[in-house]
């Protein structure tokens, strides 16, 4: 991951929906995206939401090389169009666009202008798509028709009827607005000033749109019982116009035109704008939340998928990343049993620790023989397994030291607890972008001749690189700040509180069987605090453990959230989820509150 | 308006020039009236913004007394306001933009981006009589000051009026000017997320030690990009910073939107923005910690100031008509043939 950069390892956006089907991997969430009704997807940056959606374009799914792949072809019942959203379509938000502050209304058509005018755009090409790939062979004819049609109805200035030069018009159009922007901001004071006189300004996309569609299917005579989906990808980018309108569309049935949607996990709309979900409408939430183990088999299948590609052959991700002791659910049985690895970890513990020694004892277990006996097997799962982690993390980081410069240095049997194939399964929260990086950093440092594990002091120095440089992204978000008197709390200096709180309760403190590693957005965090908390939510610094069933979060207030996995080598505490407290006590316990030397850069 | 050429000059030739109009910005920094100091201000009307951040501090306030002594007409906006600048140049410029050509002189020393940018944009958007104008910026360096630990960003996006909305799914291009704080540039490029990047950092410089800093504070980036996506380019050479600039810009046009991101010293910014005058769909970015930025001495450096006089003249057609064909290759931004040693 050293010598890569962070998002960009594996990045959707980049990529042609063709180049999208070379690597993809099927899952789940894709299966319900397919289905002939609206869908929202909601996820975190990076967790393959566009990499869904790029997948239900035509070229995507015909250049998919994948025994299911036919099958799929064949039942999607509508065409898509895929519609990445553009940060410049937020013409009121962002404070580049405060140019257009003393233009309210105008700015509003700007940014209405902009959305419709690259719907147009990607609706031309899925049309181009749909004549390439399904109807065949294509009549010149009938392209000059649509064109001359689009033209005039979408009021383009006068070009060359085919569906290229439909699309340089529509380039053009974003030319003549760009320098209407400007014209305007220089030369006029309010919106009373701004003489509009192109009627394009007025075009409704949706409308619009549907219209295009009617002709299509007109001229070319393709299945009118076919649907067409509109894919806005990355909504949260989006103005809040467009936004609240998307999510008051889903409520219809009767439609031409599907909505297929993804945006971050809380949305920013009101609730009352936003249809409920049932069954003409899906919800998918991309990220592991409750006790959800949704991602395992789609973390290990790219694994194997990436250990192939490398290796040239199947190859089992533990003979190159190990077995993780305290993850792993083989050899359970050994593992407490006289002289297994856990066996000596509570010993050792137990002999150090009044509090391990007081539980094992009230437990009635024999802290000089945790073994499984009779009299202790039932106490398996209801004590010996909840406390493993706990006992690992606590023998490990008590004898932890770091010099000023972060380093180890003093030396134990294992290098870190962080490595082996559980966790790389674990850690990345089910984001296929940092599995990918981290997986493809592991394996720079294998030989491509022999096939054997990667040491443990490699893996667990990627984890823990990942984990700085997902931190220093954090770092560099925008605004994600708050000022107070003459101090700055920053995100990252947040997120580093409550790492440092739940590393000094469940490692350095009393032994508890369970400690906090949640937190509740309680009522004493206030809102400023609530806008850059969004921001980390948005990220995948924190994750949504227990969102609303079968329904959409627009508040994060009062739900229960963890730290990414991610940030675990960084803050040294367990891939486990233990009980909740309220943010704001891990925040004011602090004896310093975060200054602004503290927390910069 | 459209830009028609611009030319590096040596201080002395326009040390005895008569401008119409000076811009000058006051800040905490000890070369902000440095320029000004030897060069002719008679008949000049001389507007001065100086910031509303950080104005109590020593050197600020003897600023704005020099300038107060030679005769300037004060203003002041916030570090990123395009809007305030816009109100300012409305009230001043109302006599002036009735003229037909008009010689300009901005020092960009102490400028922000988004100040020097809203100036230019203003007089290729604004109504006027005005037919030719020829912008003359300069840029006093400054003696090397060690680099502070950044301080968190407040904003980072486009330069208002220096980007554009577009319809097409270019994936993005960043090209970075480096600048010597700690994984400014990094940080960028992770959040932008382009799909490729490039960076420019100056050397030689005026001062190695600033080399040096750079290559330090941004060895990881660099080290990620790479040999073949680094430039390096002579800080008072903005004939060879335009040339490496817009050649890179011409190759990566068609496949790519392209985002320039001027971190560091300000003549690679000025050319930033110049190149997006020339090609609208180059967007140029900035970062900036707002308020809460470091703040540097700044002292100016015992040379001349690096001129570059820019020219432009009024559209003869609709600009909505002319579509850049990507097949014919459009002349660089014009240099002259001829021109006087980089002040290096």
């Amino acid at each position: 991951m050293s010598t890569e950069s962070f998002h960009s390892t594996f990045n959707a956006r980049h990529l042609q929906p063709e180049e999208v089907a070379e690597t993809f991997i099927h899952n789940t969430d894709y299966e319900e995206l397919i289905q002939n009704n609206h869908t929202v997807l909601l996820g975190p940056r990076g967790c393959g939401k566009t990499t869904l959606m790029k997948m239900l374009t035509l070229p995507a799914l015909n250049s998919w090389n994948d025994q299911r792949a036919k099958s799929i072809r064949q039942q999607i019942s509508f065409n898509a169009v895929y519609i990445s959203t553009d940060i410049y379509w937020n013409a009121q938000k962002d404070s580049y666009n405060k140019q257009l502050s003393k233009f309210p209304l105008y700015s509003e058509i700007v940014s209405k202008v902009a959305v419709t005018t690259n719907v147009f755009f990607s609706l031309c090409e899925s049309f181009e798509n749909v004549i390439r790939y399904q109807i065949k062979p294509s009549n010149q004819k009938q392209e000059v028709e649509l064109a001359k049609n689009l033209i005039k109805e979408w009021k383009l200035i006068p070009t060359i009827p085919n569906l290229s030069m439909v699309k340089e018009a529509l380039k053009r159009r974003t030319d003549s607005l760009n320098q209407h922007i400007q014209k305007t901001v220089f030369n006029s004071s309010m919106d009373e000033d701004i003489k509009i006189t192109d009627e394009y300004f007025y075009l409704d996309f949706h409308s619009s749109t549907e219209a295009a569609i009617f002709t299509f299917e007109r001229i070319f005579k393709s299945d009118k019982n076919c649907k067409w989906a509109l894919c806005f990808d990355e909504l949260e980018l989006a103005p809040m116009w467009l936004q609240e309108r998307l999510f008051n569309s889903l409520r219809s049935r009767d439609q031409k035109i599907l909505y297929k949607l993804s945006s971050s996990p809380i949305l920013s709309i009101s609730s009352e704008l936003a249809a409920t979900p049932g069954n003409d409408l899906k919800l998918v939430k991309m990220w592991p939340y409750g006790n959800s183990n949704k991602y395992h088999d789609f973390s290990e299948t790219i694994v194997r998928s990436l250990l192939k590609k490398k290796f040239l052959k199947n190859v089992d991700p533990e003979i190159i990343f190990g077995s993780n002791p305290i993850l792993s659910k083989m050899h359970l049985q050994s593992d407490y049993e006289k002289g297994g690895q856990t066996w000596n970890e509570i010993i050792q513990l137990a002999k150090k620790d009044s509090g391990l020694m007081r539980l094992l004892k009230k437990e009635k277990i024999d802290p000089n023989n945790p073994s499984i006996s009779a009299s202790n097997k039932v106490k398996l799962d209801t004590v010996l397994r909840k406390i493993k982690p706990i006992v690992y993390f606590k023998n490990y980081y008590r004898n932890y030291k770091e010099d000023k410069q972060g380093r180890k240095i003093r030396s134990r049997k294992s290098s870190s607890l962080f490595y082996g194939k559980e966790v790389l399964y674990k850690i990345c929260d089910g984001n296929p972008r940092w599995l990918i990086g981290i997986v493809e950093s592991i394996l720079k440092k294998a030989d491509n001749s022999s096939i054997s594990k990667i040491s443990e002091a490699s893996q667990a120095r990627v984890f823990h690189e990942t984990a700085e440089q997902f931190n220093n992204i954090i770092k560099t978000i925008p605004s994600a700040i708050v000022e107070r008197k003459n101090k700055i709390y920053t995100l990252a200096g947040i997120l580093k509180e409550i790492g440092d709180y739940f590393f000094k309760e469940i490692v350095m403190g009393e032994f508890e069987m369970d400690p906090h590693s949640t937190f509740i957005i309680d009522d004493s965090i206030t809102d400023e605090f609530i806008g850059i908390l969004e921001k980390a939510v948005y990220q995948g610094a924190i994750v949504l453990i227990n969102p609303s069933e079968n329904a959409f979060d627009f508040n994060i207030r009062k739900k229960r959230f963890r730290l990414s996995y991610l940030f675990s080598p960084l803050y040294k505490i367990p891939l486990r989820t233990y009980a909740e407290i309220p943010l704001s006590k891990t925040l004011t316990e602090k004896e310093t509150i975060p200054t602004q030397t503290k927390l910069i850069l | 308006m459209k830009l028609k050429n611009a030319f590096q000059l040596d201080f002395s030739q326009i040390k005895n020039e008569k401008f119409d109009l000076i811009f000058a910005a006051s800040g905490y920094e000890k070369r902000c009236t440095q320029l000004f100091e030897k060069i002719n201000l008679k008949g000049a009307k001389k507007i001065l913004i100086a910031f509303k951040e950080k104005d109590t501090e020593t050197q600020r306030i003897e600023n704005d007394k020099k300038f107060k002594k030679l005769g300037f007409e004060s203003f002041t906006a916030k570090e990123g306001s395009y809007v305030e600048i816009i109100d300012i140049l409305n009230k001043v410029l109302e006599d002036i933009l009735t003229k037909k050509q008009l010689n300009v002189l901005v020092d960009y020393s102490c400028m922000t981006k988004v100040w020097y940018a809203t100036i230019i944009n203003y007089f290729l958007n604004k109504d006027s009589n005005i037919q030719n104008i020829n912008i003359t910026f300069s840029y006093t360096p400054s003696v090397f000051a060690e680099p502070q630990d950044p301080m968190p960003n407040k904003y980072m996006g486009p330069i208002p009026g220096i980007y554009t909305i577009s319809a097409s799914n270019k994936p993005t291009a960043l090209i970075m000017g480096l600048g010597y704080e700690k994984d400014r540039g990094k940080g960028l490029m992770e959040y932008l997320d382009p799909k490729t990047t490039f960076a420019f950092y100056t050397n030689p410089a005026l001062d190695q030690k600033y080399v040096t800093a750079v290559e330090k504070n941004n060895s990881q980036l660099l080290s990620i990009l790479g040999k073949s996506n680094v430039f390096k380019y002579p800080l008072g050479d903005l004939r060879t910073t335009d040339s490496l600039l817009t050649s890179l810009c011409l190759s990566l046009r068609n496949k790519y939107k392209i985002v320039l991101a001027p971190l560091g010293p300000k003549p690679f910014a000025l050319m930033s923005i110049l190149l997006s005058i020339k090609f609208p769909e180059i967007d140029v970015w900035r970062v900036s910690a707002g308020d809460s930025g470091n703040t540097y001495p700044r002292s100016p450096y015992l040379g001349d100031p690096i001129i570059c006089k820019v020219c432009f003249e009024r559209a003869s057609i609709p600009l909505q008509f002319k579509i850049i064909n990507p097949e014919k290759k459009e002349p660089v931004f014009m240099m002259p043939k001829k021109v006087l040693e980089p002040v290096l």
